[in-house]
């Protein structure tokens, strides 16, 4: 399988719980929340209310700068991980390779 | 083009804190949030308490908060499938070694940053929540904040330990 195709299909699986949320009956197992003495699904107004947004900004907000810290490690300059090992050094398969 | 006997962990290294990241979300998620009960994603005063109201709109409350949980719990998976991924494509690799130390540092600095980050950004910038929701609330945030640090700390001298490593496991082709 292509990597592209791989790397759609992770976005994906991350990303269809979303949108299994957005259609879907909220609370639907709650049994005191659909009707009541206002009649409305108590807890779905709640979730989608006006501060929706703002509130998943609050709950997405540690997980780009996790990410960010993340990349500078991949990205970063290669003293942070890497080494300059002599051919003796190097073991596993890559040192059956030809030099 | 590689050059020949450049070794490098950074992809092992990301990888492995990726996943440090994820799986320290979920322990926080699995531990603070559904095993103690200490606190949920919006449980801070002034979103959805759990003290002070009536049976029903605690039980309304306590739903609302599963859901924010939820979208938590999506965030670190999605870490942890990435952090997998990463994991995977830095095994094929002929320049990175297979360090277990190196790994092992990996996590436990992923485990400490999030601990960090989300503590500091979470319980003491945004208040949405705290790890207690207690009026002692400071000491636990603190000592969350502290456990961060430990743990990245931990994290860097495994990774730093690990620098020494030179086995690879990687072929030249992708397999």
């Amino acid at each position: 399988m292509r990597p592209m195709t791989i790397r759609a299909l992770v976005v994906f699986a991350a990303l269809a719980p979303l949108a299994l949320v957005a259609f879907a009956p909220t609370a639907s197992a709650c049994p005191f929340c659909d009707g009541g003495p206002s009649g409305v699904n108590e807890v779905r107004e709640g979730v989608f209310d006006t501060n929706f947004w703002p509130k998943v900004a609050a709950t997405l907000a540690p997980f780009p700068v996790l990410a960010g810290i993340v990349a500078l490690i991949y990205f970063g300059p290669p003293s942070f991980g890497g080494r300059r090992a002599d051919a003796a050094d190097v073991t596993g398969p890559a040192a059956s390779e030809p030099h | 083009m590689q050059t020949p006997g450049q070794l490098d962990r950074r992809p092992l290294i990301a990888a492995a804190t990726l996943l440090g990241i994820g799986m320290g979300g979920f322990v926080d998620g699995i531990v603070f949030h559904q095993l103690l009960q200490f606190h949920n994603m919006l449980s801070a005063p002034g979103y959805y308490p759990k003290t002070g109201v009536d049976p029903q709109r605690l039980v309304v409350n306590m739903e609302i908060n599963m859901f924010w949980d939820g979208l938590f719990h999506v965030l670190t998976w999605a870490m942890t499938a990435a952090g997998l991924v990463m994991l995977w494509r830095a095994g094929q690799r002929p320049d990175v070694p297979w360090s277990t130390r190196t790994m092992v540092g990996g996590l436990s600095l992923g485990w400490g940053l999030f601990n960090l980050i989300e503590g500091v950004i979470d319980h003491h910038i945004l208040h949405i929540h705290h790890v207690t929701e207690t009026e002692n609330h400071l000491i636990w945030d603190l000592a969350f904040l502290a456990s961060g640090v430990l743990l990245i700390g931990i994290g860097w001298a495994f990774i730093r330990a690990g620098s020494g490593d030179t086995q690879t496991r990687g072929q030249n082709s992708a397999g």
